[in-house]
């Protein structure tokens, strides 16, 4: 197990390598530029200035390795461009955690609301309950999470008026945006849980422990379940750091100030620095959350061990 | 995939297979046409991409292609009427014209930038299967890499990449078929290397086809069944796409639309104390209808296609 968590780490600094050296090239190529407001040019000698300050008089590939050795040495990831009193560590530190926390309620609501759907829908084949739930789950998956958000403000929010429309400071401002961004995902959680349960329940250990006159229940709990839910494990990973990180879309209509939006602004100031430090972020959480799935295959299909993987 | 039939029916097997010889197309045909809710939401999408696409044909009068873009001055926000059926937006624009011009907008970017992803997933794929050992290795391991790139982040950078004032379709589906690729290369990938080891393609060496040519000729059209399916799965998944990008300003600007930047535009207009509820819940309305068909049609084509269904 360890040569395999070495392994895997080995090909997640490889991949963030790469990843981030492919961004930077991008951003950097780009038109535009992090200094220039919209309403007034830069005075040319504070433009000098500041692209001294941030290393912009350097050339592209020399500017990127600056980036890569204060990562490396002093953990710095830079300081941001527009709000220039901030560096990214500072505005990481703020927002990730916003995102982290709406991204496990959601999580949590998804695979709870997908198993259960997707548990009735495979015990009773073919019958109301399968037919409602796949229907509901294809609905989940087709409407965009702005839709299911904006359903969700106007009837919970100005219809019903039991939780703000949207902000970020109360305990019940989490519930509808964690909603929105969780139906989806329990959707496909609800679908893959339903086929992973028909494949398993024909098996002979099945029809053993149902010989055994164990109740119905009990089965699929205990038994089925194990094999059934092999496909949503495999799902969860990049699921679990996209949920994580934040829908971009629920966090702008809720007004969350998450991790996405950060992002998102940063992209579009030419914020170079904000946008690496995101892309960083959210590589390494994805990568992460995959080397998890790996484990708990392992953890859960007796078949699979470290050396296969 | 080619030898593929459907499972025998009690008392019809000889007739069935002595009297009609039926092809795997045919069978899936069938199975497709006895799933009711599929076919009815093929008609739904194919009625709703035909009417949306009325108004970008060439040739069709300026007066339909220009109506969504008509302000009316003293008109706006209204509700709908027997003049505007789905109301007015917030320039007094008729809402039905916009919703069908931007339907039309949707329909271009979802098929256009599959059809990128198609065209370089299977190519990619198909090589890298075809090609085998070390090569292949190195082909897969760049799509691993690639796979750890956030999906969205990367549509974004590259539509802020482009200049903000080149208003065109093109970087938008370009965007989003370079970054859907990857699992349709996985796909075709799979399937090549069963495929690579059957006896045509061994035929196809031996008189001296070249790789190019075996690939394309023969080793592509034995893929179609997965592609085809994987391929009407991709369509509504980059027309969602599209809409999140629209909807957080980076997709189509005004004064086109599609149906994500609608809904945007509805969206944002809800208040508690003034709903238009017509600008939110038409487009919407037609987006959901469109991707739910799609998804089913699918969803019916993939269990039409591979009887084991899987997912």
């Amino acid at each position: 197990m360890i040569a395999f968590l070495v392994r895997r780490f080995l090909w997640m600094i490889v991949t963030l390598l790469v990843i981030t050296s492919v961004s930077w090239f991008m951003i950097r190529w780009a038109p535009g530029d992090p200094f220039n407001d919209e309403l007034r040019a830069v005075d040319p000698a504070v433009r000098t200035q500041l692209e001294r300050e941030y290393r912009l008089d350097k050339t592209i590939p020399q500017q990127y390795f600056y980036w890569l050795k204060d990562i490396f040495t002093e953990g710095k990831l830079g300081r941001s461009m527009k709000s220039r009193d901030k560096t990214v560590n500072e505005i990481i530190a703020q927002s990730l955690p916003v995102s982290l926390a709406l991204g496990s309620l959601s999580l949590l609501i998804a695979v709870y609301l997908g198993l259960a759907t997707g548990l009735i829908a495979g015990a009773r084949q073919n019958t109301v309950w399968d037919y409602s739930s796949m229907s509901m789950a294809i609905l989940g998956i087709s409407l965009p999470s702005f839709v299911l958000a904006s359903g969700l403000i106007w009837v919970f929010a100005f219809e019903l008026d039991w939780f703000p429309a949207a902000g970020w400071s109360k305990l019940k401002q989490v519930i509808l945006p964690a909603i929105a961004l969780a139906l989806p995902y329990a959707a496909y959680i609800s679908r893959l849980t339903r086929v992973g349960l028909l494949e398993v329940i024909g098996q002979d250990y099945i029809r053993t422990a149902e010989a055994k006159g164990l109740a119905e229940h009990v089965v699929i709990i205990k038994h089925a379940l194990r094999g059934a839910i092999l496909p949503v494990v495999s799902f969860m990973g990049p699921a679990a750091a996209s949920i994580a990180v934040g829908s971009l879309v629920v966090e702008k209509i809720f007004f969350i100030p998450g991790l996405g939006q950060f992002f998102v602004k940063g992209a579009i100031n030419r914020d170079y620095y904000l946008v690496m430090g995101t892309v960083l972020v959210y590589s390494m959480l994805l990568y992460v959350f995959n080397i998890l799935v790996d484990m708990a295959y392992v953890a859960l299909d007796p078949r699979v061990n470290f050396e296969t993987e | 995939m080619t030898k593929v039939a459907e499972k025998p029916r009690p008392g019809a097997i000889a007739q069935d297979d002595l009297v009609v010889g039926s092809s795997l197309f045919k069978d899936a045909m069938r199975r497709f046409l006895r799933n009711r809710l599929a076919v009815v939401c093929l008609v739904i999408t194919v009625l709703s991409g035909v009417i949306c696409m009325i108004p970008h044909l060439p040739g069709m009068p300026t007066s339909i292609t220009e109506a969504h873009i008509i302000t009316n001055h003293g008109q706006n926000n209204l509700g709908p009427s027997s003049e505007h059926w789905f109301g007015t937006d917030e320039l007094g624009r008729d809402l039905f014209a916009r919703v069908v011009y931007g339907g039309g907008i949707s329909f271009q970017v979802a098929f256009l930038g599959t059809m990128v992803s198609l065209i370089i997933g299977v190519t990619y794929g198909a090589f890298a299967g075809y090609l085998g050992g070390r090569i292949d290795n190195l082909m897969m391991r760049f799509v691993d890499i690639l796979y750890g790139l956030p999906f969205m982040f990367v549509v974004i950078l590259i539509m802020t990449v482009v200049k903000k004032e080149t208003n065109s379709m093109i970087p938008i589906f370009m965007a989003l078929g370079l970054v859907q690729w990857l699992t349709m290369a996985r796909i075709a990938r799979g399937q090549v290397l069963s495929l690579r080891e059957q006896e045509f393609v061994t035929a196809a060496r031996t008189i001296g086809a070249s790789t190019p040519r075996i690939i394309f000729l023969h080793i592509i059209p034995n893929l179609l069944g997965p592609i085809i399916v994987y391929t009407t799965l991709t369509i509504p998944g980059t027309m969602l796409q599209e809409s999140f990008l629209s909807f957080l300003g980076l997709g189509i600007r005004e004064p086109h639309c599609s149906w994500g930047s609608l809904a945007s535009q509805g969206i944002q207009a809800v208040s508690p104390i003034a709903s238009y509820w017509w600008q939110v819940l038409f487009p919407c309305g037609a987006l959901a209808l469109t991707l739910f068909s799609l998804n089913f049609v699918g969803d019916g084509l993939r269990d039409a296609l591979d009887p084991k269904g899987r997912q």
